[in-house]
């Protein structure tokens, strides 16, 4: 068909067009896939790595030691299975070296280079450490007083994420590593620690942690969803998912919206054209199949191009996002019907736009069509300010406003949409930092926080004594439960009107707890004691505005009476200053920087996804208001060389023809800031569902200013691009054609 | 004498498919003269009209308006001349669709020294009546009265037409190129109308045929006819 002859011709002419909704629709759907399958591959990889690996249920220590008897009787009494997981802390040259003994039904290692042991002077070592301090197969490394060989390196399930300790805030690789040596090699050495891992299967847990406790008192317990080292890939895999499930597949959805209307738009420009081809004879069906192609071209290509380019860098964007775990091997995929989808929604939703407008044009009159009058009729618009006196560059821009209801649409979704995403990535990062700052300050106003290993009577290293003990609710997650009092210096407990609350008066719970769990003062709740599995039920007498912590306030007398301690026992002091406590008193001290620390590292996690999202907005933000900006220019294309022709300069042609538009500027910016807040509250209740804080959103003065620069230069260079564009096209040329 | 072009050359296009649309030519017009260029489709009529406007730059020659020389403008001092000297009216009128009869007009006397009153030029124009109808809903001839009367708001010293009844039937024909006449008479503007239609020569002070990019003939009409009496 000669017809088609148009297509290069006209693809030539609208190269802008058809390269900027290419790009957008290529940018959303990257942004979306490598963030989904970066996720998804995390997920797999979790998923059969703790399948093969025997990951444990939980872990605990016990006061008594359980004798390998035991542990069968146990294992036959409550179809559980139990393994003794021996281990020593070995610290040379500053340097520490956890040698375990080797498991053989849970938490198994498996081999990542090189070769297992088979001699006793051979030693496999955990592999981020090993990379990190480019360590290499055959080099001897000495642990304690001994030299050993490296035969191979190797992967822990519950030591993915390489914590030395379970309270620390951020991964060590560089002196801290995993080792196994041989049985023999291990009795050798001598065992120093042990801690029983447990794998349920289909026994009842709740039974045999009460039977534990009572035979061999149970000093701790922790599951493998509260186990940081083990939880983290998860939590990192679920937000990346989330991320893009949640957050980013608004944006493919926005732009395809955005770039049928302009479609559209462009078919109905095209009018006299089509008026033209009717009138000699040419069927409806060769029509709306003539724009179906031109409107396929940007839905197939921008649907291709991102399936391509998101196969292309999913893998080294999840590499990326894994950077702070042990090397993880997984295996970016592309799920056929996502991809199939995202080529074809958009090519879908392009053609049957197209094909709308024809359909809509050839039911009126091909004389209208010819006169290019066909979507013009009797507009109540038009009747504005008909006989005001007022100056017509007033009318003129009311009416193509009002008038052009689609167009101002386009133009008010392009720069929202930009507005949107760099706010949204700005956003999380404001957010972060912003909560990082604040939260010691919500708190208290503690400097340490020392966890003693025995519990004490009065206070006879200073401080504030409390009790503070991890509880669980019915289906097992851990929350602290803190028993202090009102007189307690370090804490000014408020309720969310802001009066002091009365712990003497009953339970209260923080806020981000009163949220996640949607619970209100007066509701009930069940709590369970993770070592005795004895329950209790509570009223909550109150909310205490805290969106830092996961936690049960109330007096120590309480807390007593539900773990049958005596109410002058305490567990944990609070200080301002630091104390004097001797070393192997304390299980651990928690400094507040290192509070801030932990989050940090939680943040670090996501500055990867984050700088990524800010980056991509940049260019969708340019891209999308470009679109807008381009239909803009081109639909008042003859208006803009009519007002030259009559000896208007381009100053006052943009102050009639486009200043206008300005004022879609702000308001399109402005209604990016809400649903800014709108989406990422949502998603940080999810994100609070992981790690008990719920940061508050908040946008930095700065970044609503660098988003408004970012705009304003993608606003005002497109217009300046397009206006040259047509400033070149000479007067005469527009003459020629007839206007609308 | 208002108007000289000299040694006028304008090329499109390269190579094969080079044209001169006007091919080192020279015409002059007086001033207050209706002067008619004729010439068949694709002689250069309205790359010439185009160039006497300051629409658009000679590859060659020099084209003088009254005390300008347009050959040495730049786009700024063109669109000045155009703003102050020229009117324009098209085939295809070019109204502005979103402005009414009186907006369209308004947008040049916006910018006019001198504006003639709107009112007046629309009394004259016939087309009071429909001072506040918008574009689409008048007929062409009406358009292109408006277009007129957008054109002479400013009181130019130049009106250049091209092809204005192009796209008229022969009554609104008749009444659009009376206005012409009669604009020409109160208010001696030189006027240059371009067509290819041979009677509307018969309202002509001057002839000028062009062919192939080349004036051929320019010559004074001696049986100037009024417009109303063209047998179109
Ligand atoms: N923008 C242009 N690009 C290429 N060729 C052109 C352009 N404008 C005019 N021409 C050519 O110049 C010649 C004169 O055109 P024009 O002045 O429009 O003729 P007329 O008005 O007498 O019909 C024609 O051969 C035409 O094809
Ligand atoms: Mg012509």
């Amino acid at each position: 068909m000669t017809l088609n002859k148009r297509y290069s011709r006209s693809i030539k002419s609208n190269l802008s067009f058809y390269v900027s909704t290419t790009i957008l629709t290529v940018m959303t759907l990257v942004l979306v896939f490598i963030m989904y399958m970066g996720g998804k591959a995390i997920w797999e990889f979790g998923d059969k790595f703790f399948v093969r690996q025997n990951l444990e249920d939980a872990e605990f220590e016990t006061y008594l030691p359980i004798s390998a008897e035991a542990e069968n009787e146990l294992e036959k009494e409550f179809g559980v299975t139990i393994e003794a997981q021996y281990y020593n802390n070995i610290e040379t040259k500053g340097t520490t070296a956890r040698v375990f003994k080797k498991t053989h039904e849970i938490n198994l290692y498996s081999i990542t280079e090189g070769k297992d042991i088979t001699a006793n002077d051979e030693v496999i070592l955990s592999e981020g450490y090993a990379v990190f301090n480019e360590i290499t197969i055959g080099d001897t490394i000495q642990i304690g007083e001994k030299v050993y060989t490296v035969t191979g390196f190797f992967q822990r399930p519950d030591y993915l994420y390489m914590l030395q300790n379970e309270g620390d805030a951020y991964k060590n690789v560089t002196t801290f590593f995993l080792a196994y040596v041989t049985d023999e090699e291990f009795e050798e050495i001598g065992s120093e620690n042990c801690l029983y891992l447990v794998r349920y299967g289909e026994g009842d847990s709740g039974e045999f942690r009460k039977a534990v406790n009572e035979r061999y008192y149970m000093s701790s317990y922790l599951t493998a969803q509260e186990n940081m080292r083990i939880d983290m890939v998860k939590m990192q895999a679920d937000l990346m998912v989330y991320m893009a499930y949640g957050l980013l597949v608004v944006m493919p959805l926005i732009v395809v919206v955005l770039v049928s209307i302009v479609i559209n738009r462009k078919v109905k420009s095209e009018q006299k054209l089509i008026g033209t081809l009717t009138a000699l004879g040419y069927k409806k069906r060769k029509l709306m199949l003539h724009y179906a192609g031109f409107a396929m071209i940007p839905g197939l290509l921008g649907g291709l191009l991102g399936v391509g380019l998101s196969l292309v860098f999913a893998q080294s964007f999840g590499e990326l996002c894994l950077m702070d775990y042990e090397p993880m091997r997984i295996e970016c995929h592309m799920n056929p019907v996502m991809a199939l989808v995202s080529i074809l929604l958009p090519t879908f939703m392009y053609v049957l736009a197209a094909m709308h407008s024809v359909n809509k044009l050839l039911k009126k009159d091909t004389v209208l069509l010819l006169s290019s009058n066909a979507d013009q009729g009797k507009k109540s618009y038009r009747n504005l300010l008909r006989k005001k006196k007022i100056s017509f560059r007033i009318k003129y821009a009311l009416r193509s406003l009002i008038g052009n209801p689609g167009r101002s649409f386009v133009v008010l979704l392009g720069i929202f949409l930009g507005s949107f995403i760099a706010l949204l990535g700005f956003g999380l990062m404001d957010t972060m930092e912003n909560t990082q700052i604040n939260m010691v300050d919500e708190m208290g106003s503690y400097e340490y926080q020392y966890v003693l290993k025995e519990r004490i009577e009065g206070s006879e290293y200073g401080g504030e004594p409390l009790i503070l003990f991890v509880m669980e609710d019915t289906s097992g997650e851990q929350f602290q439960m803190i028993g202090t009092e009102d007189t307690n210096p370090y804490l000014d407990l408020k309720d969310v009107d802001g009066n002091s609350v009365h712990l003497k008066d009953g339970y209260y719970i923080t806020s981000v707890m009163a949220k996640l769990r949607n619970l209100e003062a007066g509701d009930k709740m069940m709590l369970c004691n993770p070592l005795t599995m004895e329950e209790t039920e509570i009223t909550v007498s109150g909310i205490i505005d805290n969106d830092m912590q996961n936690a049960v306030f109330t007096n120590r007398a309480r807390v007593a009476k539900l773990l049958g301690i005596d109410e002058s026992i305490s567990n944990v002091i609070m200080s301002d200053v630091s104390l004097e406590i001797p070393e192997k008193k304390l299980m651990q001290t928690i400094k507040k920087s290192d509070a801030k620390e932990q989050f940090q590292n939680m943040t670090n996690q996501m500055n990867t996804m984050i700088y990524f999202i800010i980056g991509m907005g940049a260019v969708i933000c340019v891209a999308s208001i470009y679109v807008a900006v381009n239909m803009l220019v081109a639909e008042n294309r003859a208006n803009i060389s009519m007002l030259k022709v009559l000896g208007y300069d381009d100053k006052n042609i943009n102050q009639i023809v486009l200043r206008i538009n300005h004022i879609l500027v702000p308001i399109g910016f402005l209604l990016g800031i809400p649903a800014v807040f709108a989406l990422s509250n949502w998603f940080m209740m999810l994100l609070a569902g992981f790690i008990g804080m719920l940061p508050k959103t908040y946008i930095a003065p700065e970044s609503l200013l660098y988003t408004a620069v970012l705009i304003g230069i993608s606003y005002f260079g497109s217009l300046f691009l397009l206006r040259r564009k047509v400033s070149k096209v000479d007067m005469v040329e527009s003459l020629k054609g007839n206007r609308e | 004498m208002f108007i000289a072009l000299k040694n006028a050359t304008k090329k499109y296009g390269e190579g094969e498919s080079l044209v001169y649309a006007l091919d080192h030519t020279s015409l002059e017009i007086e001033k207050g003269e209706i002067c008619v260029i004729l010439g068949p489709s694709g002689s250069g009529k309205s790359t010439m009209l185009n160039m006497l406007g300051g629409l658009d730059h000679l590859d060659e020659g020099e084209i003088i308006v009254g005390e300008r020389n347009l050959s040495g403008y730049r786009s700024k001092k063109l669109t000045e001349y155009r703003k102050e000297d020229v009117g324009f009216v098209f085939q295809f009128y070019n109204l502005i669709p979103d402005l009414t009869v009186e907006e369209n007009i308004q947008v040049v006397s916006d910018i006019a020294e001198n504006p003639l009153d709107i009112t007046e030029v629309l009394e004259a124009m016939g087309m009071e009546k429909y001072r506040y109808r918008f574009p689409r809903e008048l007929s062409g001839g009406q358009q292109q009265r408006v277009a007129i009367a957008r054109a002479i708001i400013k009181n130019p010293k130049l009106l250049l037409c091209d092809e204005l009844t192009g796209a008229l039937d022969t009554k609104s024909s008749k009444t659009v190129l009376e206005f012409i006449e009669k604009i020409n008479q109160l208010y001696h503007t030189t006027t240059v109308i371009i067509t290819h239609n041979e009677a509307i020569a018969q309202m002509a002070d001057r002839v000028i045929y062009i062919k192939d990019g080349k004036v051929q003939e320019n010559r004074l009409n001696e049986q100037k006819r009024p417009a109303g009496e063209l047998e179109l």
